[in-house]
């Protein structure tokens, strides 16, 4: 046992030490290549940077004339209110929402604090949920402001006809979903989750809907996040372009005999990893100074995640036994392939209704959809779904193992 | 009386290799005693690299059985790790890598062959002072002649003190002079106790250099021709 435990350390440090002198190697011939490809990731990063603090002065300077405070006297003290004061509170034209008592909210009236109170009566929770409305949500204004409170009530009956709609699409919603054979109590889950998910459409809220339901598109978040993506991806080709380079030559013949079939493929994923590094570093630490990801790491899981699911499946195909040009142009039909279906190129959801149902199974997919989310939300993506990310990972890793080893 | 008394190191038995339905080696047995250099010849195609490669453990073998024996230890094929350390393999192509020079080429293979630091300094202080190499230690591959690379792959392929040297075409390009400091090099290798195994087309040079020349054709091997003879 204790002569066996050795011996495989001494393999262990055999293959480390070939490891290191495949990585060195690599580096060499790699060097000008890699300083270059830094200076202008470096550059790049910067300019993103400068964009991106310009696009929020732009932003900033387009403030809404109407800026206005509200109170909200919640006495039905429901879910309802939370929602309401936290959807109202991230509304640009809103400077300040106050969760008061009537008392409270009158005197702000009065101090000219505020311009509106919105009290939402004690029965309201329940009379939404049968639909028969015996007290209404009151709303005062402030009338030494009537542009201001002219303004705000021209809103809030928009989004009160809005909610009017909405009652009627619910309840029949609710009515046909028993109708249909469903059970009365899920009937109102259904209805509550449905009505959620409308709202956040009429609203362009993200916050309330689930994974899959409908998400607000922004073309600069999808081009930052296709951008990271290729970036992640491209270091692959690279491993494909050196495998299939040595694939079955008499140089490869030496290596497998000097440091195993191991240390080959280690040092070749490695040596991807380094042109990651290079790549994406500079533009992860750019999105953070700019503001546009809080927490860099899930992010950097995932575009690493990406890089090693290509790579491994790289490894793969670098091994076939054609020409290195067909090889070649297969991995990049292969990159595209994986790029197009994982939303990287466009959105799914514009192709056909089969197509955008299969691209969810490919490996991009669920990388793009959580740097998408994490930029969207500014890194607050949840670890779960970090995790749900990261499944390609594991057949990638048998198809490597399987078909990505030089055999005997 | 003389072959009784003769130490086999290396045992091929029933060694068999087909590229679909076309046979390349059919059931080729032999033993090659330590301390011996055998030649193998033959025309084009004969399956020469093929025998070489498959020794080397970079060529699956359809069936048979290969085995390094000494008096004090026996590794088989199969045991993958344990043959690769044995061994040595010198390709037919250079396999070198024409941006590094000679001594940076060594420093390489002897780290990716997992010798140690300090080992691996040792064998490449020895390695500068060969004859073999010493004129052109700094000199980058590429700049090399035909003869001198062929040297230098001789030298890595010999790296690691191996016990069953593998040699195809080792004096492909090579001149004269290269050619005589690589036949002294190997009778020394020999004179050592070590196994030397060489493909080669040059007909004379297998004769004049080879305890024993297997010639093979139609897949197998036809004659066993003991030098001299």
């Amino acid at each position: 046992m204790k002569k066996k435990l050795s011996h495989l350390l001494s393999i262990m440090r055999k293959s480390q030490r070939a490891f290191r002198a495949l990585m060195r190697l690599e580096l060499r011939a790699a060097r000008t290549a890699l300083l270059l490809t830094l200076t202008a990731s470096i550059v790049l990063s910067v300019l993103l940077v400068n964009f991106a603090r310009e696009d929020k002065k732009v932003e900033a300077e387009k403030l809404p004339v109407l800026s206005v405070a509200g109170s909200i006297v919640d006495e039905d003290d429901s879910a309802l209110g939370q929602i309401l004061a936290a959807y109202l509170e991230d509304l640009r034209y809103i400077s300040a929402v106050y969760y008061d008592t009537m008392d409270q909210a009158l005197e702000r009236l009065e101090a000219d604090e505020t311009i509106v109170i919105l009290r939402l009566p004690p029965t309201l929770f329940e009379e939404t949920r049968t639909g028969s409305q015996r007290e209404p949500v009151e709303m005062w204004l402030n009338p030494r402001k009537p542009a201001e409170s002219g303004q705000a009530s021209l809103l809030v009956r928009q989004y009160a006809s809005v909610l009017d709609y909405l009652y009627g699409t619910i309840f029949g919603y609710q009515k046909v979903y028993v109708e249909l054979g469903g059970d009365e109590n899920d009937s109102w889950n259904e209805a509550t989750r449905h009505s959620m998910n409308v709202l956040v459409m009429y609203f362009g809220r993200y916050r309330y809907a689930e994974t899959g339901d409908f998400h607000p598109y922004n073309v600069l978040l999808h081009t930052y996040s296709a951008f990271l993506i290729v970036f992640a991806l491209l270091p692959a080709m690279g491993v494909l372009a050196g495998t299939s380079r040595l694939a079955g030559t008499s140089y490869e013949d030496r290596l497998l005999l000097s440091s195993g079939p191991a240390s080959m493929m280690a040092a070749r994923l490695a040596s991807g990893l380094l042109w990651w590094l290079v790549l994406l570093v500079p533009l992860l630490l750019a999105l953070k100074i700019s503001g546009l990801l809080a927490g860099v790491f899930p992010v950097a899981a995932i575009l690493l995640a990406a890089y090693f699911t290509t790579a491994l499946i790289m490894l793969a195909l670098g091994r076939i036994k054609v020409p290195g040009i067909s090889i070649m142009l297969t991995g990049w039909l292969t990159f595209l392939i994986m790029i197009v279906l994982g939303g990287v190129i466009y959105p799914t959801s514009i192709f056909p209704e089969w197509l955008n149902r299969g691209a969810a199974f490919t490996p991009i997919y669920p990388m793009m959809q959580f740097l998408y989310n994490s930029l969207y939300q500014q890194g607050t993506a949840g670890a779960s779904d970090l995790l749900s990310a990261l499944w390609p990972l594991l057949p990638a890793a048998v198809i490597a193992v399987i078909f990505g080893r030089r055999r005997v | 009386m003389m072959t009784l008394m003769m130490t086999f190191s290396l045992k091929v038995r029933g060694l068999s290799k087909a590229w679909s339905a076309h046979k390349i080696l059919d059931n080729i047995s032999f033993e090659q005693p330590q301390g011996s250099i055998w030649g193998i010849a033959g025309e084009n195609g004969a399956g020469k690299s093929t025998l070489l490669k498959i020794l080397a453990s970079v060529l699956a073998r359809d069936s048979g059985d290969v085995v390094f024996e000494t008096d004090s230890f026996s590794v088989s094929l199969d045991d993958l790790n344990s043959w690769r350390q044995l061994i040595a393999y010198v390709p037919q192509e250079l396999a070198l890598d024409d941006r590094l020079t000679v001594r940076e080429t060594l420093l390489f293979w002897t780290a990716a062959r997992g010798i140690s630091a300090s080992e691996g300094k040792e064998q490449i202080r020895l390695a500068a002072a060969d004859p073999l190499i010493a004129d052109f230690l700094e000199k980058p591959i590429r700049e090399c002649s035909g003869g001198m690379a062929r040297r230098v792959s001789l030298i890595v392929g010999l790296l690691g003190d191996p016990q069953l040297i593998l040699l195809d075409e080792p004096f492909a390009g090579a001149d004269d002079h290269s050619q005589e400091l690589m036949i002294e090099r190997l009778n020394l290798l020999r004179s050592g106790g070590k196994t030397i195994l060489l493909a080669a087309h040059e007909g004379e040079l297998l004769k004049k250099l080879s305890d024993q020349i297997l010639y093979l054709h139609d897949a197998k091997v036809r004659e066993t021709l003991l030098n001299g003879e």
